[in-house]
């Protein structure tokens, strides 16, 4: 399965679901905790399987689109933190605060995707699982079909690439 | 760092082994690679040094740390374009609403719309939607008033502000009935029928979605926003889709919009059913496998005294209602909101309801003996039979059409002839005015009925678009596009079709815009078909579409409809002419890529065996259809099997066809193709001259399409060494293609190849080396495709002309990094090899093998490994069998047609004296 190849516009309602998801999920984590990204999908899985009894939702498969999902949600976040710091015009505030400086490397690090994925498929694939999904390093395993120390080391090599192609500002 | 993609390959092989190894393993390797390549042991370097830095964001959560906006993206008191935010009123799926002023401090409902489809698609539908959204004036619904973008970029609308609360919520306050319930539905549906009537579907009808204002009134909110954020689309159904049902909120969708189908306006109205049922019962719809439980039985059970109070009121015809609308099969229910909300008056006022009636609709009662109706009757006839013409007709369908035409004249002749009385035949206008005149006495006819005046514009229309007026054919289509809603019962698919039939117009206007002309059309034959479109009409639009689909690349689709079509077409019209033509457009759908070509040669053999049996065997239909399954074979790669049926497509289509026709020319031209392909010493001269002529008289003598065959006529005389000839030709294809399309493209670059050829083999290489580019010459970096290396190949045609060791060993380089085909660099590298050796420079012929072998994958059926590897033995080793150099230039031959320099320097190496 390519990454690549989903046309962004059928992830919607899956993005929908893990807006509001993550909304109420936000609203109720104590301050400081983080938000565990697997249990959302999990439970945007379940809500899922739920309603539409009929039909078995591949659960492998759904998880692999929900990390794609998980991307875009950040991704959109981040241009629109990019978007409005480049708009706002208080000259007097030259340093960035660090979330925008963040924001902006990882729309870099978005682009540089898919220069990793011609290197190899899989570099991207594990990037957009272990860092923009949030997923463990078994979970990861699971979804692309491969084994635990084969995500490790391509998570290393995925790092370095990363951190060689897209360099700090 | 390189970013030749191939290097990076190479580093992250080697990364790998040095991230895994220990640091004793890592230097080690570091060392060796050092010694062979020290830019590359830099870049590992480096890339190890990646690895081991600390990185806060790569090492951490970005979730944490960015902490993505879930929460409001704006306060009170921000400016939103000339809006002022007052206070937030929701969030829901789609974004924030909050209350804001507009510059007379009026309230207004401010709407940021929140979706992760980027802000150009977004802000482009919003442009699209917004004029026909802007339209929906109805005291039901809450009114779009604007629409903008804000200086960051996110897109809003402003909406009217409805003070008041959701639907269930405010039935509840308000403590109604379920009279009073149902005239509240009642409202609702007849907003939805407004905004159908204008051909907007709203996707995402919830009781979350109306609000009651404290007047009492119903309003319907976000019109049409589903459809802005949605993406459903003919035959675009993933498995994502599937998965969550394309809606954006599942429990009120229909099943059809559940299973990612298209979406029509019995959608809408199954949602209406539940929030009726909902409103009426405060519950949603309970099934019992498919079947519905009746509402009145689920409200006995209910626990609240309320609503069991409502049971009675609602058994009976309620119950019917709220089946019907509820249908899982779309055209089981009410077909339109419409239709629903007469149902409700009906069951207000006492009168028996229709549930149990039929949905049948007809378009035009006629009227008796009305002469408007008798033209409409006769030019509706005609119009059927013009049928549905598509811009993107391949020649053969738009042939028999206008076979079709020519009857559609004498038709038109005879009707009218008492028009004109004592106007002699000839002296008649042409088939456009007498229609236009026609149509407009028509029309002016005041008694006319709406439905025969549509009638009439459509038939217009579309023989307006057989003569290709498009701009004509436009505004007939939108003139009855306009008529649509004046009557009352037109069946529901007719406005799709005709907005199905403005697509391909538009596209023949604008044809800069195709693939979004080809959507449009997609989506308009998907709503015709779910409101109930005809198979007659369906057949004719999917093969539009295919045709449409192969030419933007889009193979899956186009099978995909291919398949379709063919059901209907065996389900409809089996053993028929339009069978074959089915035929045909699966058998160019299916032909597009590889794995798929056994089915295109079962659909090809098909459609002869169906053309024979109608046509007979002496008919140009069958020609055609015989040339196909040829043209078929040959992509296979069965020559054998292939000419027979290339012959006799010949030989028919001679006799068959006008002795000047473009389809002549096509399959005489396939012919020689094929004919070369099973021998190689055949000669086609005299079929290219026939193709030739017949190409200069349909296109002009200096066309694209004339010149192109020209060049294949000089081929043909440099295989039966005629050279002078085919210099002639080849240098009057050169000209004409330079100026047709330029000296990049690659029919000009071929034609110059076989001018350089001709002309060495007449001794003129001064003139050759005229044509050719110079040595250091490169392509602009824009060209990738075929181009390319066909240019590469003719600069190497200079340095067998003109040796230059320099210049030789810079081309190898060049080649060497080149990074586009593969295969095609690899065999002109091979060939370039040939040159070196027989120029004696080995070096570089070295160097050009390198080249060819790191391009020749190990299951390469070409035979380029074959011939690499006998051209390796002769650089390297001493001696070289004959008879394997024999073979070997018998192998480049009749791989690069190119026999002639392949023969020179095997010749001169068979034949040299050997160490």
């Amino acid at each position: 399965m390519s990454f690549f190849e989903t046309d962004p516009e059928t992830l919607a309602p899956l993005i929908t679901e893990l807006r509001a998801l993550a909304r109420s999920a936000r609203r109720r984590l104590p301050h400081g905790e983080t938000l565990a990204t697997t249990a959302l999908v999990n439970e945007v899985y379940l809500k899922l399987s739920r309603e539409r009894s009929a039909v078995a939702v591949d659960r492998r498969h759904f998880f692999a689109l929900a990390a794609r999902a998980m991307r875009e949600i950040l991704i959109d976040d981040a241009r629109r933190r990019s978007a409005r710091h480049a708009a706002s015009t208080n000259e007097d505030d030259n340093i960035p605060l660090a979330p925008e400086l963040d924001a902006e490397r990882l729309v870099d690090i978005d682009q540089t995707l898919k220069a990793l994925a011609d290197i190899q498929p899989r570099l991207a694939e594990v990037v957009m699982c272990r860092f923009f999904a949030g997923y463990t390093e078994e979970e990861t395993a699971d979804i692309l079909g491969v084994d635990v120390r084969t995500v490790q080391r391509d998570w290393k090599r995925a790092r370095a690439w990363l951190g060689e192609l897209t360099g700090t500002r | 760092m390189n970013r030749d993609l191939a290097r990076m390959r190479r580093l992250d092989e080697l990364l790998d082994v040095a991230l895994d190894g220990s640091p004793e393993e890592r230097s080690a390797l570091l060392k060796t690679i050092d010694g062979e390549d020290p830019t590359l042991a830099l870049e590992l370097k480096q890339l190890l040094a990646a690895a081991e830095k600390d990185d806060p964001l790569l090492d951490g959560k970005p979730w944490a740390r960015l902490e993505p906006q879930l929460g409001t993206s704006h306060a009170a008191g921000d400016a939103i374009g000339p809006y002022r935010l007052q206070r937030l009123l929701g969030t829901g799926g789609m974004g924030e609403v909050w209350l804001a002023h507009n510059e007379a401090g009026i309230d207004v409902a401010l709407k940021l719309i929140r979706s992760h489809l980027s802000q150009a698609v977004l802000s482009e539908r919003l442009r699209r939607e917004r004029d026909i959204l802007m339209r929906l004036k109805h005291p039901n619904i809450a009114r779009l008033l604007d629409s903008g973008l804000s200086v960051v970029g996110e897109p809003y609308l402003i909406i009217e502000y409805v003070d008041g609360q959701p639907l269930l919520d405010a039935a509840h306050a308000a403590g109604i009935d379920v009279r009073g319930r149902v005239r509240w539905m009642h409202a609702i549906c007849e907003a939805v029928a407004a905004a159908q009537a204008q051909l907007v579907i709203h996707r995402d009808i919830k009781p979350a979605n109306v609000l009651v204002d404290r007047t009492g009134l119903p309003k319907l909110l976000d019109f049409g926003i589903a459809k802005l954020l949605d993406s459903s689309g003919f035959g675009g159904s993933t498995e994502l889709t599937h998965a969550l049902g394309g809606a954006l909120t599942p429990a009120y969708a229909a099943p059809e919009q559940l299973r990612g189908e298209p979406v029509s306006t019995a959608s809408d109205v199954y949602a209406l059913g539940v929030v009726l049922h909902e409103l009426l019962v405060q519950q949603r719809p309970q099934r019992d496998g498919e079947n519905l439980l009746a509402p009145s039985r689920v409200a006995l059970r209910a626990s609240d005294p309320s609503v069991r109070q409502r049971a009675r009121e609602l058994r009976g015809d309620l119950d019917a209602i709220l089946e019907r609308a509820l249908q899982t099969d779309p055209a089981q229910r009410y077909p339109n909101a419409q239709s629903l909300a007469e149902e409700l008056i009906a069951w207000l006022e006492g009168q028996p309801v229709r549930a149990r009636e039929g949905a049948a609709y007809r378009l035009v009662k006629l009227i008796a003996r009305n002469r408007v109706a008798s033209i409409a009757i006769a030019l509706g006839l005609i119009a059927s039979t013009v049928g549905a013409i598509g811009a993107w007709q391949q020649s053969h369908i738009a042939r028999r059409e206008a076979q079709r035409a020519a009857y559609v004249q004498s038709f038109l002749e005879d009707l009218f002839a008492n028009e004109l009385p004592g106007a002699p035949r000839d002296e008649l206008p042409s088939t456009a005015e007498l229609l236009e005149r026609g149509t407009q006495q028509a029309l002016a006819d005041l008694d006319a009925e709406p439905g025969a005046r549509l009638s009439l514009l459509l038939s217009l229309a579309r023989i307006q678009v057989g003569q290709r007026q498009w701009a004509a054919a436009k505004r007939s289509f939108e003139a009855a596009r306009a008529l649509l809603p004046e009557i009352t019962d037109a069946e529901a698919w007719r406005g799709a079709a005709i907005d199905a039939d403005l697509a391909t117009v538009q596209t023949q206007l604008e044809p800069g815009d195709h693939m979004r002309g080809v959507d449009a059309l997609q989506s308009a034959v998907a709503q015709a078909r779910a409101q109930g479109a005809p198979d007659d009409w369906l057949i004719g639009k999917l093969m539009e579409l295919i045709a449409a689909n192969v030419d933007s690349n889009r193979g899956d689709t186009a099978r995909a409809q291919a398949d379709e079509l063919l059901v209907l077409v065996a389900r409809f019209a089996p053993g028929s002419d339009r069978e074959i033509s089915a035929l045909t457009q699966a058998v160019v759908a299916y032909s597009h890529d590889q794995i798929f070509r056994p089915q295109a040669e079962a659909h090809a053999r098909r459609a002869l065996e169906l053309a024979s049996a109608l046509f007979g065997e002496e008919h140009a239909e069958t020609a055609y259809a015989s040339m196909r399954v040829a043209g078929v074979l040959r992509i296979k790669g069965d020559i054998a099997a292939a000419l027979p049926f290339s012959e006799r497509a010949a030989s028919v289509a001679r006799r068959a066809y006008p002795a000047e026709h473009p389809q002549l020319a096509r399959i005489l031209e396939e012919l020689a193709r094929i004919r070369i392909r099973s021998d190689p010493n055949a000669d086609t001269t005299a079929l290219w001259r026939e193709v030739l002529a017949i190409r200069e008289h349909v296109y002009g003598l200096h066309s694209f399409a004339a010149a192109r065959s020209r060049a294949f006529l000089a081929t043909s005389l440099i295989r039966t060494q005629r050279y002078s000839e085919a210099a002639a030709e080849a240098l009057r294809a050169v000209s004409d293609l330079k100026r047709e399309v330029g000296p990049m493209h690659p029919a000009y670059l071929d034609a110059v190849s076989y001018a350089v050829t001709a002309l060495t083999e007449e001794g003129r290489s001064a003139e050759a080396l005229a044509l050719l580019p110079a040595y250091d010459a490169h392509p602009p970096k824009e060209i990738a495709g075929p181009s390319r290396w066909r240019f590469f190949e003719l600069v190497a045609a200079r340095l067998r002309l003109e040796p230059n060791a320099v210049a030789l060993q810079r081309l190898i380089g060049v080649l060497a990094a080149e990074s586009h085909a593969p295969r095609d660099v690899a065999s002109l590298c091979l060939s370039i090899a040939a040159m070196a050796i027989e120029q004696q420079a080995f070096d570089s012929a070295r160097a050009a093998l390198d080249a060819a072998n790191t391009r020749i994958a190990k299951d390469d059926s070409t035979k380029l490994s074959e011939i690499a590897a006998l051209l390796s033995a002769f650089v390297d080793g001493p001696k070289v069998n004959r008879a394997d150099l024999r073979a070997a230039r018998d192998i480049v031959a009749a791989r690069r047609g190119d026999r002639h320099y392949a023969v020179r320097l095997a010749d001169n190496i068979l034949y040299a004296p050997l160490e």
